[in-house]
Parts: C-alpha cells; sequence; structure tokens
C-alpha cells in the first residue's frame, strides 16, 4: 500500500519502466528520501556511500576530474545517476547540487540484485549505443500496433514453387500448377530462369494462338524478379511496384523456395500504404496525383507514429515520389514528344533520404540532338505542376524550370568539368547534389555516363577530395568537451539537428563513397559499402548508420509536429521536449558524429587544409 | 528536578513494564514523523484507519523501513472521510486488530520524538488507545512543523493586519518548494512531513 508512491514514480523512469512488477516491488520497497541543501556534495562511492539517485525535485551537476569543476551532465526532475560511478569504478565522477534537491536513492545491493533479474533493466546500463538504439526503436514498435510491414518475407502465405524446363507443353504446365494450387511457375531454359504466370499462358492461348502441346518457351519473362525470405515484406511490395509484377519468386540461401503473390501481400497490410501504391498504379490524370501525395503525407504520419526506422519510411516514400514524378512526366508528355529524355532526382531524393517535402532537386539530361526550346517550355509547366503536387520549389532554383538544369548530355558534360576547374561553394555543392542523383524517367544510361566523367575528374585531381570533404567541419557538433549538449539561447533550447548531424554523416560519408567509387547513393547503403571496402569496422559502420537514424527519426516527428501546427518546416529541435533517454542517446549520438569528424580529418590527411 | 519526579511518577503509573523504554533515552538521535487517517475528526469517538510512520535520520528519511498499518474497523467508515483518505470498509478488513497495531506503533517509534503537522490531533487519536492499555500518554518529545515552520517565517512587522498567517499543509509546501507526492494518504503525508521537518532544520542552520 505504502509503496503505491515510490511504484508509480519509478516505473515512469526509463530503464525501471522495464522491470517486472517484482523488481518495481522490490526496488520501491527499498528507496529512501533524502534531502540535499543548495551546493552540498553527494556522496557517492562503493564503500560506504553505494547508492543510485533519483531526483524528485531539485538538479544535480555531475563534474569530472580530480577538481571536480569541469561540469558534464546535469540531472533534474526524473533524472537518476550514481549508475556509472558504481558500475564503472574508473569513472571519477562528482555530484553536487546546483539547486536544493529532493531525491529517492536506491541501495546498490538492491539495484545489483535487480540487473541481475532483469536483463532488459540491465541491457540499458551495459549496452552500447547501438543496441540502445535499437531498444529505442523496438520500444517504439512494441507500442505499436502490429505493422506487417516490417514483418520478414517468410512470414507471408507462399505458393508451392514449381519448376519446370522450357520446352514444357502448355498442357503439361497447366497441370502442374493445378496439381500444386500455384499460378506461376519457374522456368528453366538452360541457365536461363524465368517466370510464367497463368495469365501469360491464357494470353497465350486466347489471343496468341498457342495449342496446348505447345511449348511455354514463348511465354516466358525473363528475368526473375526475387526477394530473399528474410528481407520486410515491404521490401517486397516495393519490388513488386518498380518493377511492375504481381509475383515475387521468393529465395532462401539454397535457391527459392515459394511464390509470394501480391494478393497476400495485400491482405497482410491492409492499411493504406498498399492502397497508395495501387492508387498510384491507376492515376491517369494530374487530379488522380494530386489525391496521392495527400496520402502519402497520412502515410508518412502512420508509419512514423508505429515505430518504423525513418530509414525505411524514407526509402518507402521516396520509391512512391518517383513513381508520382514519373507518372506525371508521363502523363504530361502524354505523346512521347520528350522521350529521349531523363529526369534525374538529386540530394536528399537522391539518396532516397527525404520524407517530408521540403524542396525539390531536379534535372534534365536530354539527348543532344533535342529541340530545347520546345523541351525548355515543358519543364516550365511540369515544374509548376510538381509545385501543385506539394513539392516545394528548391530556393537554390535546382529545378528542371531553371536552364541551367535542362541540358544536353555534352553542355552537362562540360558544365561538370567546368564545376571542378573553378571550384567554389556552389559548383561544390551542385556536385555534391549530382553525385547523388538517380534517374527517375527516361534513360539512365544518360545519367551513368555523367557520373563517370566526375568519377574521372575526382580521380585526376588529388586534393580534389580534401577540399570537397571540408564542409564536414562547417559547423561545429552541439557537444561539449565533456559531453554537455550545446544549445541555442532560445526558449526551447533547441539545437538544429541537419547542421550538427545529418549533414556532416552524409557529406562525410559522400567524400567517402566518391573516392572509394560506390555507385548507391543512399547513405546507408553507402555506409554499408564503406564496410565492405573496410574503410570502416563493422561495429563503426553500424554505430554511424544507427546514429544518422536516430537523428532522422527525431527530426522527422518534429516536422511532422510543425507540419500539423502549422508552423514552418526546419530542422530543428527543441531539446526541452525530449525526455531524458532521448537527451541520453542524443548525447551520445554526437559523440559518434564527434569521432566521424575524427575519421574524416585523418582519412583525408585534412590537417594542412583546415 | 521535576522532570525526574515526572519521570518517576509515570513509571508508577505504566502498568506494562516491559514497556518502560519509553521513558529511557532513545538508543539513537532518529526522529519518527507520523501520520493517521481516522474516521472522523472527534478524538473521543472517531477511530484510527491507518497509520503510517516514518525514521526521519538527518536529512535522510527512510522510507524503507516505514511502519504502515491498518486497523480493523468496529463500525462503519463516515463516508466523508472516506472520500478524503480513500480507504473503503473493505480496504481495512485485512487491518490488524486495534491492540496488535498500537503496540507495533509504539515499539516502531520507542522513544523517540515524534514529528507531525497538527500533531496534537494524531497523538490524541493514538492516546485514545494507548492510555487504557499503558496507563500513560506518549511521553515522548513532540516537535509540530507548522510551529517549526511559524518560528522560521512569521514576522510580526511585515503581517497585514487583518490576514492570517497561512499555515495550511498546501501552503507550506508551496513556500518550502516541496514536491507533492501523490494522492492524500498517512504514508504520502508523513512523508510530506517529513520533507518540510527535513527542509526545516537546513533553514534553520546557520
Amino acid at each position: 500500500m505504502s509503496i503505491i508512491e515510490q511504484v508509480n514514480f519509478i516505473q515512469k523512469i526509463h530503464p525501471f519502466d522495464r522491470l517486472s512488477q517484482d523488481g518495481l516491488n522490490e526496488a520501491a520497497g527499498a528507496l529512501d528520501v533524502v534531502y540535499f541543501p543548495l551546493e552540498t556534495t553527494i556522496p557517492l562511492n562503493p564503500t560506504e556511500s553505494a547508492f543510485i539517485y533519483i531526483v524528485i525535485k531539485g538538479r544535480v551537476a555531475e563534474c569530472i576530474g580530480d577538481e571536480g569543476d569541469a561540469q558534464c551532465a546535469l540531472y533534474g526532475t526524473h533524472a537518476q545517476f550514481g549508475a556509472s560511478t558504481l558500475l564503472d569504478q574508473q569513472a571519477k565522477l562528482r555530484y553536487h547540487t546546483i539547486e536544493e534537491t529532493v531525491a529517492y536513492r536506491l541501495p546498490f545491493a538492491t539495484f545489483q540484485r535487480l540487473l541481475k533479474h532483469n536483463p532488459e533493466f540491465e541491457s540499458f546500463y551495459f549496452n552500447d549505443i547501438t543496441q540502445k538504439l535499437s531498444h529505442f526503436h523496438q520500444q517504439l514498435q512494441i507500442e505499436s500496433s502490429s505493422e506487417a510491414m516490417m514483418d520478414a518475407v517468410k512470414i507471408a502465405p507462399l505458393h508451392a514453387l514449381v519448376e519446370i524446363a522450357s520446352q514444357t507443353s502448355i498442357k503439361h504446365c497447366v497441370e502442374q500448377m493445378e496439381a500444386q494450387k500455384t499460378d506461376a511457375c519457374l522456368v528453366r531454359d538452360g541457365d536461363r530462369l524465368g517466370v510464367i504466370t497463368s495469365s501469360d499462358l491464357l494470353r497465350g492461348l486466347a489471343i496468341h494462338g498457342f495449342d496446348l502441346n505447345s511449348p511455354v518457351d514463348d511465354m516466358v519473362s525473363y528475368p526473375v524478379i526475387s526477394i530473399h525470405q528474410n528481407d520486410y515484406l515491404f521490401n517486397a511490395l516495393l519490388k513488386m511496384t518498380r518493377y511492375g509484377v504481381d509475383r515475387l519468386m521468393v529465395r532462401d540461401k539454397q535457391g527459392f523456395i515459394g511464390v509470394l503473390h501480391q494478393k497476400e501481400l495485400m491482405s497482410l497490410f491492409a492499411n493504406q500504404s498498399g492502397l497508395v501504391m495501387l492508387t498510384l498504379e491507376r492515376a491517369e490524370s494530374f487530379d488522380d496525383l494530386k489525391k496521392v501525395t495527400q496520402q502519402i503525407d497520412d502515410l508518412v504520419s502512420g508509419l512514423s507514429n508505429k515505430g518504423v526506422k525513418t530509414h525505411y519510411i524514407a526509402k518507402l516514400v521516396n520509391e512512391l515520389h518517383r513513381k508520382l514524378q514519373s507518372r506525371l512526366w508521363q502523363i504530361l508528355d502524354a505523346e512521347g514528344q520528350f522521350s529521349a529524355t531523363t529526369f534525374i532526382v538529386m540530394g536528399s531524393e537522391g539518396r532516397s533520404e527525404q520524407v517530408v517535402r521540403t524542396d525539390q532537386d531536379n534535372a534534365v539530361i536530354h539527348a543532344d540532338s533535342m529541340d530545347a526550346n520546345a523541351l525548355t517550355a515543358f519543364c516550365q509547366t511540369y515544374s509548376a505542376k510538381l509545385i501543385e503536387l506539394g513539392f516545394p520549389p528548391c530556393p537554390g532554383g535546382i529545378m528542371v524550370s531553371n536552364s541551367q538544369w535542362c541540358l544536353s548530355e555534352s553542355a552537362f558534360e562540360s558544365q561538370v568539368i567546368r564545376w571542378f576547374e573553378q571550384p567554389s561553394l556552389e559548383s561544390f555543392m551542385s556536385l555534391a547534389i549530382l553525385f547523388d542523383a538517380q534517374a527517375v524517367h527516361g534513360d539512365e544510361a544518360r545519367l551513368a555516363r555523367i557520373k563517370a566523367v566526375m568519377q574521372q575528374q575526382v580521380q585526376k585531381r588529388q586534393m580534389f577530395l580534401a577540399q570537397f570533404a571540408r564542409s564536414v567541419f562547417q559547423f561545429d557538433t552541439p557537444i561539449s568537451l565533456f559531453g554537455r549538449l550545446i544549445t541555442e539561447k532560445d526558449d526551447g533550447h533547441s539545437i538544429d539537428l541537419k547542421k550538427g548531424g545529418i549533414f556532416p554523416i552524409v557529406h562525410g560519408v559522400r567524400c567517402l563513397a566518391m573516392e572509394k567509387e560506390i555507385e548507391k547513393t543512399n547513405t546507408h547503403w553507402r555506409i554499408r559499402e564503406l564496410i565492405n571496402h573496410n574503410v570502416f569496422d563493422e561495429a563503426f559502420g553500424v554505430e554511424l548508420g544507427e546514429t544518422l537514424n536516430f537523428l532522422n527519426t527525431l527530426r522527422l516527428q518534429s516536422m511532422l509536429e510543425k507540419k500539423a501546427r502549422r508552423k514552418p518546416i526546419d530542422n530543428s529541435i527543441e531539446t526541452d521536449h525530449l525526455n531524458h533517454f532521448q537527451q541520453d542517446l542524443l548525447k551520445d549520438a554526437f559523440s559518434v558524429v564527434h569521432k566521424f569528424k575524427k575519421v574524416i580529418e585523418q582519412h583525408f590527411k585534412m590537417d594542412g587544409v583546415i | 528536578m521535576f522532570a525526574k519526579l515526572h519521570q518517576a511518577w509515570l513509571k508508577k503509573r505504566l502498568k506494562e513494564p516491559a514497556y518502560e523504554f519509553l521513558l529511557e533515552p532513545a538508543a539513537d538521535t532518529d526522529l519518527v514523523c507520523f501520520d493517521c487517517e481516522t474516521t472522523g475528526l472527534d478524538t473521543k469517538t472517531d477511530k484510527i484507519v491507518s497509520l503510517s510512520a516514518i525514521k526521519i535520520r538527518a536529512n535522510q528519511i527512510l522510507t524503507s523501513q516505514s511502519l504502515n498499518l491498518k486497523f480493523k474497523q468496529q463500525v462503519k467508515i463516515n463516508p466523508e472521510s472516506i472520500v478524503i483518505h480513500r480507504l473503503r470498509n473493505v480496504d481495512v478488513e485485512v487491518g490488524l486488530e486495534e491492540a496488535e497495531a498500537i503496540k507495533q506503533f509504539v515499539e516502531f517509534i520507542g522513544s523517540r520524538p515524534l514529528v507531525g503537522y497538527y500533531l496534537e490531533f494524531d497523538v490524541a487519536m493514538v492516546n485514545a488507545v494507548i492510555k487504557p492499555w499503558l496507563g500513560i500518554n506518549l511521553p515522548n518529545q513532540k516537535i509540530e512543523v507548522s510551529e517549526l515552520y511559524h518560528k522560521q517565517f512569521y514576522q510580526d512587522w511585515l503581517q497585514p493586519e487583518h490576514e492570517i498567517f497561512d499555515l495550511s499543509f498546501n501552503a507550506i509546501m508551496q513556500k518550502l518548494k516541496l514536491p507533492k507526492v501523490g494522492q492524500h494518504d498517512a504514508f504520502n503525508d508523513a512523508l510530506m512531513t517529513a520533507m518540510i521537518y527535513v527542509k526545516l532544520q537546513n533553514l534553520a542552520k546557520p
């Protein structure tokens, strides 16, 4: 009865919220209340004063060093301290009140018993940031309703796998499919593998006049579009929309194991994410597309609340945006007058990292032979329509309506070379966003050739990357030498996440990717490739990726909130609105950014440059 | 001289020799803060429903060693009081017999000084049970936090003539900037009273 108060108090505090009911009762029963006047030292040592403290009211400063004068953290209401001193006896930390303080204190012996019996609780104190972050996401996911999207392909009902030779007759093929109750077969033609579906067979029989004894050979589509059984269901849906197929072959390490049908997949989703893709597929007019943008926005906030990692939301949304832009091009250019063009998206869109539409960075590369005047007029319309769909214009004018970004292939090439020859802030930025570009509509080879030109220039100019990487250090990491967050002096104590962490990671990774000639544009995939190239060890790469994900998640949440409150969307978050756990993670995240900057500095031997 | 006489007189009145420790100096320097919830405000007819006592050792409030008792009731609790302390009749069905509960309380406090808010009432409530049993009222030193508070903050020349110096529990908590803990019950009230005491002790230090 009497400890209800303490149980209520501590179960709201992370990681005590992970204790079992017994654990909570044990902890609550062992708590004492202690009072410290202003400017008193709080006794904390393994011998006489082995306690974990939880602040009920007041503020306590944590200091490091023998003198105890270098303040490195502050603990306010609901914050806890002491564990690091007692668990890691190396840590020379001192605590004193900077406001008079009332606190609960928990004997260390009880704390150790709790650690032993509650692995979830223990992990909070012993895991490094990577593990902590994944717990953070898991926790969000547990709190959310079950979102099938993040499940693995193997949980979906699969159709049996039927494999036939390409010379098999239609009749035999249908019989086999009927026997196995499936509507698609894997077809082997020597080394080549393809797929045949019931609709292919139907079309062949009814329209192309094959008879039942003719081989299936001519109706097979190549290659096989497949997905690994451990991949996310969400990626399966992406693959289906990207390749415009209804079925995916599912594989494991050894080979193919079954067929995933869109019908089954959709029944698992049974929510808006699938619907958006279908509406997009069926959009015939500009007005249809307009409805889709709204649905995409709803989808983003839905998924974000459900704790889906921002990296995946971004992938999904960017895939949808690209489909949308490509579809818009098709609708506006119904006659195919401008088919000898490649429409590319650059910067964050190219990296598949833009979740909330902040601005558009796009360009057109057209064949040298094309009539530039007609295309310019078309691009004006296209840009205007895109803005109408809710893609805000790029403040720097990096869009197709700007003639500088709507060029013939050869003009584009010479432009790129000019950027290298006349380095300036502007040309560096152009190169940066172009390096992230991806083709959305039209022949991808044009973009690939431009990128090859870029890559040649980079390899030719030894000093280029060291110069190019300088902007990684353009903004200070908002964390002090002793691990405190450095915030703006405004009301909410805000921090610019983009300047402070996201940009340095994205740009640093971009520089390394340029050096290693990595074609991937997404920062997470680039990091994966850099691990493969032994630029980072696995642990650091994963840590970097999780850090980026965390920063992006915080940014997304704050953007969505601002959007809902119709406030201008920017990259800052108010630290006052973060809970202690998030603040801790943010500190950890910025120290990873700090470490990464060091890596970049050493890698490009920049001591002399800065 | 008078104190000694009084002590001897009490000793004579004491019905249970096993409880002589109440009259001897305490073994430690702890204090005990306590609070009762009752069926009503009449010390003659109303009964204790629950009682919490918490030891105070210098700046530490030893909630982990607190005493929390519920008293079995002979008569139904007054509905108006139920609203205040939220102890329904079913909640005290599992309570101790009055005699057993009070015995535990007396053993818990020993001869330590008692701390409370309007302590007089709480002491009267427990004495109503103790007197018939031991033959004496609690001889412990009594520390009234509202009195300490008054001493600390009341300044004659500052007090407007027609206003009463606010000694309500909430006013004290606010003035001392102490955190409110949860629902009003014996334990929380005793805990907050203990906080008031500790804080006032610190303020009184030069």
